[in-house]
């Protein structure tokens, strides 16, 4: 696929926290990873306002096994500790496939549109193993991120069948993702295939929910942002050129 | 597919056990129907169908069990006003209750319940029973009818004593006896005349549930949503269930908490913005799991394991011993005689097992059932409950998984039969239960002894391999014999759990009960010697009818950490006998140098052994006490 990147992600742990126990805190793993996990991995890889990640495929490397941790969480209004049980995937080591289009909410940005020089900036961080630091699912769960051929190796449900998962978040439209004024969740119902998970894009899934409100963030230059050609000249100032 | 879509998925599947009661571990339980809660009820007041009172009786503890129609709001209810429908305590349905004593405070509780069940007799899913008991609470008159059946002592003033005053003469009412909190707390259940006698009471009454249901679908005006469980669009619910592991358990699965935690603050404002669950989906899970925990679950300390099938809950118990696996005696009859020709038992009983479990398994697989959930709930709190194992697994390779787990992890299991009280043996695995007990001590703290079930359960279904540790421990306490004098553990037993153990953890080398002849092993050598002079020497004491400990015993601890040393020191000590017996020793001196030709020089160090020591010096033994006769043959030739 054009604009397509590919690349493994493992650590020791993951935790995609399902919502039904993450109100409560005692939190519950997902057996895979959520479509936002995943996006959420990909933009630390690399992300501009100009453009939007779309997650197409995972590979679930490793048999899926879960480990309880008791935990002592700090509270958060006050300086006391909490105990929870909270229960990671073992293990984890996923790859995954995914490919950037040009975010059309962002009409300002139009100028940077350049396909070409995004993709190799992706491709160059992937190798890199990103811009900024992974993590599978919860910030507590650190991931690492290396370039792959997607497929290659082997996994343990090479010729495991089908797989189905039932109803699962896939993941949330936010204002400049989607309609501009609100904030949504979406589920759906994944089916793992020989290990693979074919995600379908935002916009197909059928339950989408409207959160609330919300407005889409501004990108002014000179205020919030300021181009290259500016940084440039402000880095290398009292440089001979 | 989630833990509650699967737990509904049962719910779903065992439709026709709701509200059906069965016995199990004497005592009586069902499958809730949903909108409905289990409360233990003291008090019954029979009705006539004109809504007059008849009469009254306090229940006995053993048939206080009630279903009982509720709200959300009921079911969850703390210190506000949240009335059940129909029976309830005597604060919501007895409108002379402030009048007989009770505090001022519960004028509302009668106003909100009879409120209630005028809807509900009123409504179009009501039925002659209902209309009948709302005329008869309508008069507001419980109390009064009560103390006038003599269920309800009163003093001059016409007030309920709540305790019965010890001052008072004559013998103390039947009412105290069964409640906890004071006679003015009782809770009361309806039942309305029946016209036939096949006909349930009101509290077991499949029609009444469904019209209950039907009746709160229509009021009951909720939001609706998506559910993130099934992903219908459908009346939601922010209540869910407590009580889960037992009547005074108020952890919850599901429960929204971020004014004191840091849950899911920053996205979202409040929790249904988090997510959204179905009221069916959660009732139906709820209900179901503890269903499933009454009637098949096991728990150590706080911690609570079930496993299940989702179309047919019941399937072998993974913590259960081989013994127990069969259900009392497989092995009395005919293994027991083969056992008694042969030491082997190993291939029987596995044989067996594979039979019996190939029977419950094809039995399952014919009705094309085919999936087994495994999982185990603790809570670090009090309010929260939370799923701290969960496996979800095809029939077939559960089954495989057991199999394994009582083929691998085995050895010679003894027990004293109940009836008989004959010493009997099998070669089997032992319970989770007695290995907790022999790898920590009888004396050992429940938290501990958890912790081991859940570490031991991957090993079990998942065929994973044995933790190191747990076999380090249990082998460090079996090498001190002393240890277990004057406590009621017996090292004996606990060496056999810690062989089953060891054998699991060298599932790969195959040792066997019956002993291995040309297993050079060094460890599995030096425990044969260890234990060819333990028999000898136990055997000639035996015979002077001396009761103290043998060199081996004594030795034990210093042997397995320095065997080459400590063989000299022992082997020493046996010389008297040697010289003092004469021939009767004789085989077991051929013995012993028939194994120490085989222990090289290279081998013959003082390196501690590994647990496999204990296997050989196991092995043995049995050999030596079960060959007796051939043994005598030997003599002669030696």
């Amino acid at each position: 696929m054009r604009n397509q990147i590919e690349f493994v992600v493992h650590g020791k742990y993951a935790l995609f926290t399902d919502p039904v126990t993450r109100i409560g805190g005692e939190k519950f793993t997902y057996q895979i990873p959520t479509y936002q996990a995943l996006k959420g991995i990909v933009e630390s890889v690399y992300w501009k306002p100009t453009i939007t990640w779309y997650i197409d495929e995972v590979r679930v490397m490793n048999s899926i096994q879960t480990e309880v941790k008791a935990v002592r969480p700090i509270k958060y209004q006050n300086d006391g500790n909490d105990l929870m049980y909270y229960t990671y995937l073992r293990n984890p080591i996923y790859q995954v496939r995914a490919h950037f289009e040009f975010n059309e909410n962002r009409p300002d940005l139009a100028y940077d549109y350049n396909e070409h020089k995004h993709h190799n900036i992706a491709k160059r961080s992937v190798k890199r193993g990103g811009r900024r630091d992974v993590f599978l699912g919860t910030r507590e769960c650190q991931g690492y991120v290396e370039a792959c051929q997607f497929g290659e190796g082997e996994s343990f449900y090479d010729d495991y069948g089908e797989v189905s998962f039932g109803p699962m978040f896939h993941g949330f439209t936010y204002p400049d993702e989607g309609d501009q004024e609100s904030f949504q969740t979406r589920l759906w119902v994944p089916t793992m295939r020989n290990g693979i998970i074919s995600f379908i894009r935002p916009e197909n899934c059928e339950i989408v929910r409207t959160i609330h409100k919300d407005k889409m963030k501004q990108f002014k230059k000179g205020s919030n942002f300021t181009s290259v050609e500016e940084e440039y000249e402000d880095m290398f100032k009292g440089v001979e050129k | 597919m989630s833990w509650m879509q699967q737990l509904s998925q049962v719910y779903d599947h065992n439709q026709s056990q709701v509200g059906k009661f069965e016995e199990r571990r004497k005592q009586r339980m069902t499958l809730l129907p949903v909108s409905h809660v289990m409360q233990s009820a003291q008090i019954e007041i029979l009705i006539t169908p004109e809504g007059e009172f008849s009469n009254a009786k306090v229940i006995e503890k053993e048939n206080a069990r009630t279903i009982v129609p509720a709200t959300t709001a009921s079911a969850n209810r703390s210190n506000t006003s949240a009335p059940h429908y129909m029976h309830d305590k005597l604060a919501y349905v007895a409108g002379d209750y402030v009048k007989h004593g009770g505090a001022a405070k519960h004028e509302e509780h009668y106003n909100d319940y009879s409120r209630q069940m005028k809807e509900w007799a009123q409504s179009d899913q009501t039925s002659w029973k209902i209309q009948a008991i709302y005329s008869y609470i309508s008069k507001g008159s419980v109390i009064e009818d009560l103390v006038n059946a003599k269920i309800l002592p009163v003093d001059v003033s016409n007030m309920v004593f709540d305790k019965w005053p010890s001052r008072e003469k004559g013998e103390k009412p039947d009412i105290y006896k069964v409640v906890t909190n004071g006679a003015l707390s009782a809770f009361v259940r309806f039942d309305v005349m029946h016209e036939s006698p096949d006909e349930p009471v009101v509290w077991e009454d499949s029609g009444l549930f469904d019209s209950f249901i039907r009746f709160l679908e229509k009021t009951n005006e909720q939001t609706k949503g998506y559910c993130y469980v099934t992903g219908n669009y459908t009346t939601l619910t922010t209540q869910h269930g407590s009580r889960i592991r037992n009547a005074g358990d108020m952890a919850k699965l599901i429960s929204a908490n971020d004014s004191s935690g840091y849950t899911y603050r920053g996205r979202f404002a409040n929790p249904t913005e988090a997510v959204q669950i179905g009221y069916d989906v959660s009732q139906q899970a709820h209900h179901a799991l503890r269903w499933l925990i009454q009637r098949q679950g096991t728990y150590v300390d706080s911690r609570y394991f079930v496993t299940f099938g989702l179309e047919q809950p019941e399937v072998p118990e993974p913590f259960e011993s081989t013994a127990e696996l069969f259900e009392e005696d497989i092995f009395s009859q005919s293994l027991q005689e083969l056992g008694e020709q042969q030491v082997i038992t190993e291939d029987l009983v596995a044989e067996e097992l594979n039979k019996a479990l190939q029977g419950m398994n094809h039995t399952l697989e014919k009705e094309n059932l085919e999936n087994i959930v495994v999982i185990a709930l603790d809570a670090a709190t009090k309010g929260r409950l939370a799923v701290v194992y969960y496996q979800h697994l095809k029939v077939d390779l559960f089954y495989k998984a057991i199999l394994h787990w009582h083929t691998s992890c085995r050895w010679l299991q003894i027990y004293q039969e109940e009836e008989t009280n004959k010493i009997k043996s099998y070669v089997g695995t032992p319970s989770t239960y007695r290995m907790a007990e022999a790898v920590y001590g009888s004396k050992a703290d429940s938290r501990i002894k958890k912790e081991l079930y859940t570490r031991l359960l991957p090993c079990i279904i998942e065929q994973k391999p044995i933790p190191k540790d747990i076999v380090q421990i249990i082998f460090n306490r079996v090498k001190n014999p002393f240890s277990f004098n004057n406590s009621n553990e017996s090292w004996g037993s606990t060496l056999n759990i810690a062989c089953a153990l060891i054998n699991k953890q060298y599932e790969r080398e195959g040792y066997t009960v019956a002993l291995q002849e040309n297993n050079s092993s060094r460890d599995y050598l030096f425990g044969r010697l260890l234990g060819i002079a333990e028999v000898m020497e136990r055997r000639i004491l035996k015979e002077r009818q001396d009761n103290r400990a043998t060199n081996a015993t004594r030795y034990f601890n210093a042997f397995s950490q320095h065997p080459a040393r400590t063989w000299l020191v022992i082997r020493k000590q046996l010389t008297p006998y040697f010289e003092r017996s004469g021939n009767s020793t004789g085989f077991y001196a051929m013995l012993l140098q028939k194994i120490e030709d085989r222990i090289t020089v290279e081998k013959m160090t003082n390196e501690p052994l590994s647990p496999v020591f204990l296997l050989g010096y196991s092995s043995q033994i049995q050999d030596l006490y079960t060959k007796k006769e051939e043994n005598k043959n030997d003599v002669i030739e030696a």
